[in-house]
């Protein structure tokens, strides 16, 4: 054994023994096996090594949630908006909420289940050609700004977001919207940016990243 | 009026117009990722379960701690500004003040993700730093891995669909991610004579780690753990989200203020000029 660890074996010992002699322990599951006679007999600090090979414990959950999200609610842009699903068309680019439904936004059914491991995501229209839309406030969003997504077993997820960003619809982020995080994570998207007349679309997309909270 | 009021004002208008011209802004991109991921696994077979802590080595008074992690039980991530970190474990219910079983540090890189992993027997505990990939698996593909972890000296060998994730893993050896096709894998995992298999459903853009572990009859088992999971079926470029109301809104009361701009600067160049004709006239006198 080398000295430093020695010291350290040495310092723990002194440490519990004296909490032990001053009677000063707090009451926590700590204090506990200082007082146990078998305890003070040994002056080694507990390895917490097991009489023999343990059986592993099981593997953790990871299905699939069965619930799915019913509605987004953001408070600090008066967000409460339902949810329709959401799909890839044949182009594979995801398709955008019906032009009848501007006042709901959409889940990428397909994708993650918001609460899973993975980036769930959820996108909904600025505005149409002639009126605002869901998420026409959405670049408004700071860091630190709640939201919540109802599931469909009463349930709510909570987000806290970590960053907008606006990108050029030429340069769209792939990997880093819809590749592997191992949290639960939210994008938020819409459209900004000036308005593309050439292609007439916007020329930007404005994508909310959210980490799951508690 | 005074000249330097006047030349106030002139500046006033000016700076107004220029400030109009200039408005309509790309908005402050969001700060850099400056966080990573960090979760523990407790790989040692005869060691009880833990009390894990993590404290900021650079400055940061920051604890965190999960308590009660078993042998085979991999936590789940902590999301953790990047920097060092000192990690501790400890026999679970310890004061936090007694001597760790075992401790280490990790670096917390931005983005990244890492386990650190307790391996071999208790009389001769080793922390390893597993980094743990988050790069995006090919369209309809998941990544797997084989962490081996069992104490024995005898390697290990683990296939799948007759094709090796792992050919003869020495103890605390962790194998590259291998892609493979999402959908139900069964894993073939042998050490000498010990033999097990186990199934491991894996969706697409789905990224696992296999744990082979020692069991309490003296042979191997496996454990199976999502590392991290992408959108599957990713959709390709951009979305089409908006009509353009808010835009052609937005140019429109451009093009007044615009306007109203252009028009106080030439209010302003009208005063400056009248003003230089009335000192050329001052002058004069």
């Amino acid at each position: 054994m080398r000295a430093p660890e020695r010291r350290a074996l040495l310092a723990g010992a002194v440490l519990a023994l004296t909490a032990a002699l001053a009677g000063c322990a707090a009451p926590s599951p700590a204090a506990a096996p200082a007082a146990r006679p078998t305890a003070s007999a040994s002056a080694r600090p507990d390895t917490a090594k097991a009489a023999a090979f343990q059986d592993p414990a099981a593997d953790p959950q990871q299905a699939r949630s069965t619930a799915h999200p019913v509605r987004i609610v953001i408070p600090s842009i008066k967000v409460d908006a339902g949810l329709v699903d959401l799909a890839r068309g044949a182009d594979g680019v995801l398709a955008a909420p019906p032009s009848n439904e501007l006042d709901k936004a959409g889940w990428y059914a397909k994708g993650t289940v918001p609460g899973d491991t993975g980036p769930a995501v959820i996108a909904g229209h600025v505005d149409w050609v002639d009126r605002v839309a869901v998420f026409h406030r959405l670049d408004e969003l700071r860091a630190g700004d709640a939201v919540l997504v109802r599931m469909s077993d009463g349930s709510t997820v909570r987000f806290a977001v970590d960053g907008v960003r606006t990108v050029s619809k030429f340069h769209f982020p792939t990997a880093s919207v819809y590749g592997p995080t191992p949290d639960a994570q939210l994008r938020v998207i819409t459209c900004g940016g000036p308005w593309d007349d050439a292609r007439d679309i916007y020329s930007e997309n404005v994508i909310v990243s959210a980490s799951e909270v508690g | 009026m005074p000249t330097s009021r006047l030349r106030a004002a002139f500046l006033v208008v000016a700076t107004a117009a220029l400030a109009l011209v200039v408005a309509p802004a790309a908005p402050a991109l969001a700060a850099p990722s400056s966080t990573g991921w960090v979760r523990v696994a407790h790989l040692s077979p005869d060691t009880k379960s833990v009390d894990v802590r993590l404290v900021a080595l650079s400055g940061g008074s920051k604890v965190l701690r999960i308590d009660d992690v078993a042998y085979g039980a991999v936590s789940k991530y902590w999301s953790l500004p990047t920097g060092s970190y000192a990690v501790a474990m400890r026999p679970a219910g310890a004061s936090p003040d007694s001597t760790p079983v075992v401790q280490t540090s990790v670096d917390v890189k931005a983005g990244g993700a890492s386990t650190v992993a307790v391996f071999g027997r208790n009389a001769d505990l080793r922390t390893r730093i597993v980094r743990d990939a988050l790069t995006l698996p090919k369209s309809g593909a998941a990544r797997v891995r084989v962490v081996q972890a069992s104490t024995a000296s005898t390697p290990v060998s683990v296939t799948t669909g007759g094709s090796a994730i792992v050919s003869d893993a020495a103890t605390t050896t962790v194998s590259p991610y291998k892609e493979v096709r999402a959908g139900r894998w069964t894993l073939d995992a042998s050490r000498g004579s010990d033999r097990t298999t186990s199934t491991i459903d894996l969706k697409a853009g789905q990224i696992a780690s296999v744990f082979v572990l020692d069991d309490a009859q003296g042979g191997i088992v496996l454990r199976r753990v999502l590392d991290s999971a992408s959108v599957g079926g990713v959709p390709s470029g951009f979305l089409a989200t908006g009509g353009g109301y808010l835009a052609h809104e937005t140019q429109q009361q451009d093009d007044l203020l615009l306007t109203a701009g252009a028009g106080g600067v030439l209010v302003a160049a009208a005063a400056g000029t009248a003003l230089a004709l009335r000192r050329r006239t001052r002058a004069r006198a």
